[in-house]
């Protein structure tokens, strides 16, 4: 609560209200694909993968970048993400 | 319509013609993009008919939620084809490398088909940056074909970077326009004779994709052409003979332009003379 001035009266402010959501993500949150996930206790990068239906050890036609870095697949088993990591889970699609 | 493939090429006299691009030796001369079809089997069907070796494709993020969209690879990898990824969307050089990275990572192939776009309304290149992903692609072992504008300076440029092909536009993609600048495209041959130059963009119908061989070029790119025409499967059918027709017209050696008639039957042995 911020004390009462001379020029205003105390205010205690909801902090739990959506205004006060910070921009940057809290310790516990990651990027995949431009969504907002939660980081698993893990870290790991596999976990993340195996849990959006991608199997590390079969996936083909596959890449994935964290922070605009591409992580080549022999990578994968070792990285582990940090809070505020961007995880981007790319593949081929119809293009000119 | 009867898609057919390969067997044709076994007839075709351009066998002995290849188109070669680094390490990748093409027996046709029509490269096909895959977007904008009305659904997979016309997808199909045209590259068949197209009788295309190179398709290209784009890379974009995994749909998390939805396993059958990624259906789309696995199908296209069971074709006759090789695949070239493209760096579509890209606006710099940074941006580019990594995608180009994320596609020979996905893809396990050095092609990479080099747009780097200035304008999301005309989609011509960024000249400055287009230069500036080459030089790191080229470095890092990526077998690179570049989408250009039709700047003949960019175009030599490119090539002295060490692009495995140069692909200068006819005018902007998708547009339809044909080659709008055959002046250019001509300087752009005489300044590379030897580099593979493949027109890319702008084909609008068949007489465009003709031209451009007839002018020497060694192949050509396209895709709305074909997949938004009414009737795509039939376009590719009719770019299939126009690429092959202008390429044999090229190699056959045209008669030159003449401002006055030159009659073609003899004057000898008339009647009445």
């Amino acid at each position: 609560m911020i004390p009462a001035s001379r020029h205003s009266p105390p205010v205690d402010f909801d902090t739990d209200h959506p205004a006060w959501a910070p921009d940057v993500m809290n310790d516990s949150t990651i990027q995949i694909n431009g969504e907002a996930v939660a980081l698993p206790d893990s870290a790991a990068l596999v976990d993340v993968l195996r849990s959006h239906g991608i199997d590390p050890s079969s996936a083909r036609g596959v890449a994935v970048a964290v922070n605009e870095r591409i992580v080549r697949r022999s990578e994968w088993e070792r990285k582990t993400l940090a809070s505020g990591d961007a995880v981007e889970i790319v593949t081929a699609r119809q293009g000119g | 319509m009867q898609a057919s493939h390969s067997t044709s090429h076994q007839d075709d006299p351009a066998c002995g013609d290849p188109l070669v691009i680094g390490s990748l030796t093409l027996r046709s001369r029509l490269l096909l993009g895959t977007s904008g079809y009305p659904n997979m089997q016309v997808l199909l069907e045209s590259i068949a008919t197209s009788g295309t070796e190179l398709i290209t494709v784009a890379i974009r993020r995994v749909n998390l939620e939805d396993e059958q969209e990624e259906g789309f690879l696995s199908t296209i990898r069971s074709l006759p084809v090789s695949l070239l990824p493209n760096t579509a969307g890209c606006y710099t050089a940074k941006e580019a490398v990594l995608v180009a990275e994320l596609a020979r990572e996905a893809l396990e192939t050095d092609l990479i088909k080099l747009e780097v776009i200035g304008d999301d309304e005309t989609l011509m290149p960024d000249a400055e940056q287009l230069l500036k992903a080459a030089s790191e692609l080229v470095m890092s072992g990526f077998t690179v074909l570049a989408y250009s504008n039709d700047d003949p300076i960019t175009c030599r440029k490119l090539a002295d970077i060490g692009c495995a092909a140069v692909m200068p536009l006819a005018s902007p993609i998708g547009s339809g326009m044909g080659l709008v600048n055959p002046y250019n495209l001509q300087l752009i041959r005489e300044l590379l004779p030897t580099i593979p130059l493949i027109v890319d963009a702008g084909i609008g119908t068949a007489s465009d994709a003709a031209l451009a061989m007839e002018l020497g070029y060694d192949g050509i790119l396209l895709n709305t052409a074909v997949s938004k025409a009414e009737h795509p499967v039939q376009m590719a059918a009719a770019m299939r003979h126009a690429v092959m027709g202008g390429r044999f017209a090229y190699t056959a050696g045209r008669i030159p332009r003449r401002f006055f008639a030159q009659a073609s039957s003899p004057m000898q042995g008339r009647v009445g003379q």
